[in-house]
C-alpha cells in the first residue's frame, strides 16, 4: 500500500499532466500538435524559482506572473506559428524548448546543467494544484461546449466549410496557443516548488512523449480520455513493481503505436461517451421505475 | 585558418551523414506517406548491431559493415506492414505519433537490453583514426575521408536511381500524386515497400558512417538524431530531397563552426534557433517551392 506522501506526489504529478495534456488537446482539435506549453513551463519554473527563493515574492504572485509570461510569450510566437502547417507548427513550438535547454545549460547564473536548488516548499501545494487542474478542466469543458469550440471542430473536419462560415483558423490558432502558453506557465510555477530543484534536463522531450501518450491513447476527440488514462498510465511507473515499472516506456510506445493504428481516435471517443451517457440515463430511469413500483 | 579547415572537414563529414538520413526520411515521407520519426532510431539500432558483430568477429570490419547495412534494411522493412494502414490514409501526424511510439520502444529496448544502456565505444581499428592529411591542428582522418567519399557515392547512386530508373520514376509519381499513380498502373504497395528498402539501405550505410564519425552510440542518440533530421527536413520543406541535401550540409557545417569557434555547447541552440526562425519566416520550408512562390 503506497504511503500518503507517495499518493500526494502522484496526485500533483497527475494534475500537472492534466493541464499540460489539455494544452495539447485544445490545439490538436484543429490539427495542430502544439507543444509550446512545455517551453513556457520551463521558463515559468525558472522565474518562479528566482521569485520565491531569491526575490522573496509570495507564491501566488509568482504564479500570476508565470501565467502572464507564458501567455505573452506564446502569443508572440503564435503570431507567426499560427500560420504554419500542422507539422511545422509542432516543430516550431518544440524549437523554443530545445533552444531553452541549451541556453540554460550554458549559463552559470541559471544554474547551468546542474540546475537550481533549495526551492522553498509551498505548504498548500496539493489543494492548489488540484484546484488549478479543476479550473483549467472547467475552462476546457466550457470551451468544448461553446459555439467557438464547435466552430473549431469544423476547422479540423471541414476547413473549407469553416472558411465560408467566416471561421479563421489563424485567429483560433493564436488564441489557443496563447491559452496553452498560459497553462504551461501555470504548470511551471507549480512544478518548481513541487520538485524542489530544477535543471534543464527536467524539461526534456520525455515530458512531451508522456503527454502525447496520455492524449492519444486516452482519446484526442474528447477532454475525458486523458482524464481517465493519465492516472492509469502514469500510475504504472509508481505502482508497478520496480522491475516491471522500468519497462513503462516500452509499454507506452506499444500502446501509442497500437492505438494510432487500430483505433485512431483513441480509447475514449465521442461515440463511447455518448453510449455511456445513454446507458447511464437508461439505468437511472430503470432505478426510478423500480423505486416507484416498490412505493 | 587551420581551425576553420578542421571544422570545415568535420562539418562536411557530419553534414553528409545528416544528408543521407534526411534523404531516407524524406523518401519514406513522400513515397510511403509516413513521417518516420523512428527512422534515426533504426539507424542507431544498426550501430549497435555493428558494435556487436565487431565484438563477435574480432573487429572484422567488412562483416560488421554488411551486418549494419543488412540490419538497417531488415528493420526498416519489418516496420512496413505496421505502418501500411497509415500509408493508405497519407496520415502525416498520425504516422508521426505512431513512429514516436516505435522510437520509444527502440530506445527503451536499447537502454535495457544492450550493453546495459551504457555508451558503446567503437574500436579505433574500425573508426579509422589514421591521419590521411595534416595541416597544423587540421587533420583529415581515414574514417572522415571514407565517410565523405561513401556518403557522396551513396547520394550519387540514390539520385541516379531516382531520376534514371523505373523504380525512381515510380517513387516520383507516388510523391507527386499517389492516387493518379495508382490510376496509371503503378504498383502502390510494391513501390511503397521499395521505399522502405532504399531508406533502410541508406539508414544502414548511415549507421556505418555515423559509427566512424561519432565513434560511439547510446540509446539517447536516437532522439538526438531524430530531432536533427526532422529539423533539417522541415527547413528544406518536408519531402524536398534536393533541399534536404543542401540543408543537411549547411546544418552540419554550422554546427561544426559553432562548436569550433564559440566556447560552450551552443551548437544545438543555433540549429534549433535557425529552425524556429525559418519556420516563422517561411512556414512551408526554406527550400520548398511553395515557400519560394509565396515568399
Amino acid at each position: 500500500m503506497p504511503s500518503g506522501a507517495v499518493v500526494e506526489h502522484f496526485l500533483i504529478e497527475v494534475a500537472i499532466y492534466y493541464i499540460l495534456t489539455w494544452s495539447i488537446y485544445l490545439n490538436y482539435r484543429q490539427g495542430h500538435l502544439y507543444v509550446g506549453s512545455f517551453f513556457t513551463m520551463g521558463l515559468a519554473a525558472y522565474l518562479t524559482t528566482f521569485a520565491i527563493r531569491d526575490w522573496g515574492w509570495p507564491f501566488e504572485l509568482a504564479v500570476l506572473t508565470s501565467v502572464a509570461l507564458g501567455a505573452g510569450i506564446a502569443f508572440l510566437l503564435a503570431l507567426r506559428l499560427g500560420k504554419a502547417s500542422s507539422f511545422a507548427n509542432m516543430l516550431g513550438s518544440l524549437a523554443p524548448l530545445l533552444v531553452f535547454q541549451v541556453v540554460v545549460r550554458n549559463l552559470e547564473f541559471l544554474g547551468g546543467a546542474m540546475g537550481l536548488f533549495a526551492i522553498p516548499k509551498v505548504g498548500y501545494l496539493l489543494p492548489f494544484t488540484l484546484g488549478a487542474a479543476a479550473l483549467v478542466g472547467l475552462a476546457v469543458y466550457r470551451w468544448d461546449h461553446s459555439h467557438l469550440g464547435r466552430a473549431q471542430d469544423v476547422l479540423s473536419d471541414a476547413p473549407e466549410v469553416a472558411a465560408t462560415q467566416g471561421t479563421t483558423a489563424y485567429k483560433f490558432a493564436v488564441a489557443l496557443e496563447t491559452a496553452a502558453g498560459a497553462m504551461g506557465g501555470l504548470v511551471g510555477a507549480i512544478y518548481a516548488p513541487f520538485v524542489g530543484s530544477i535543471s534543464p534536463h527536467g524539461f526534456n522531450f520525455g515530458l512531451i512523449i508522456n503527454s502525447a501518450t496520455f492524449l492519444f491513447v486516452g482519446g484526442h476527440t474528447t477532454m475525458w480520455g486523458l482524464v481517465v488514462f493519465t492516472p492509469i498510465l502514469w500510475g504504472l511507473r509508481i505502482f508497478l513493481p520496480s522491475q516491471a515499472a522500468s519497462w513503462t516506456l516500452i509499454i507506452y510506445g506499444t500502446l501509442l503505436a497500437a492505438v494510432i493504428l487500430l483505433r485512431p481516435e483513441g480509447v475514449i471517443t465521442r461515440q463511447v461517451l455518448r453510449s455511456i451517457r445513454v446507458n447511464s440515463q437508461a439505468l437511472v430511469e430503470r432505478l426510478k421505475t423500480v423505486r416507484a413500483n416498490r412505493v | 585558418m587551420e581551425i576553420f579547415l578542421a571544422q570545415w572537414i568535420n562539418g562536411i563529414s557530419l553534414g553528409s551523414i545528416y544528408a543521407l538520413l534526411v534523404i531516407g526520411f524524406n523518401l519514406m515521407s513522400i513515397v510511403a506517406g509516413v513521417t518516420h520519426f523512428a527512422y534515426p532510431h533504426v539507424v542507431v539500432l544498426s550501430m549497435y548491431v555493428i558494435w556487436y558483430v565487431l565484438g563477435a568477429t574480432g573487429d572484422n570490419a567488412p562483416i560488421a559493415i554488411l551486418a549494419g547495412i543488412g540490419s538497417g534494411v531488415a528493420i526498416s522493412l519489418a516496420t512496413e506492414p505496421i505502418f501500411r494502414p497509415l500509408t493508405a490514409r497519407r496520415a502525416w501526424i498520425a504516422s508521426f505519433i505512431a513512429t514516436l511510439g516505435l522510437s520509444m520502444i527502440i530506445t527503451d529496448a536499447m537502454a535495457h537490453g544492450m550493453h546495459a544502456g551504457r555508451v558503446i565505444p567503437f574500436p579505433t581499428s574500425f573508426v579509422g583514426t589514421v591521419p590521411v592529411y595534416q595541416l597544423g591542428v587540421a587533420t583529415l582522418f581515414r574514417g572522415q575521408l571514407m565517410t565523405f567519399i561513401g556518403c557522396i557515392s551513396v547520394m550519387v547512386g540514390f539520385f541516379y536511381l531516382l531520376y534514371r530508373t523505373q523504380t525512381g520514376r515510380a517513387f516520383r509519381s507516388m510523391a507527386e500524386n499517389p492516387f493518379v499513380a495508382r490510376l496509371r498502373g503503378i504498383p502502390i504497395a510494391r513501390t511503397s515497400r521499395n521505399s522502405y528498402v532504399i531508406a533502410g539501405l541508406l539508414g544502414g550505410m548511415s549507421s556505418v558512417f555515423l559509427s566512424m564519425a561519432l565513434r560511439y552510440a547510446s540509446p539517447a542518440l536516437g532522439n538526438f538524431l531524430a530531432l536533427k533530421v526532422v529539423t533539417i527536413a522541415l527547413l528544406a520543406g518536408l519531402g524536398n530531397l534536393r533541399g534536404g541535401l543542401i540543408a543537411a550540409l549547411i546544418i552540419g557545417m554550422v554546427e561544426s563552426m559553432v562548436t569550433g569557434y564559440v566556447p560552450g555547447e551552443w551548437a544545438g541552440a543555433v540549429v534549433f534557433g535557425a529552425m524556429l526562425i525559418a519556420i516563422m519566416a517561411r512556414p512551408a520550408g526554406v527550400f520548398s517551392q511553395e515557400a519560394q512562390s509565396s515568399g
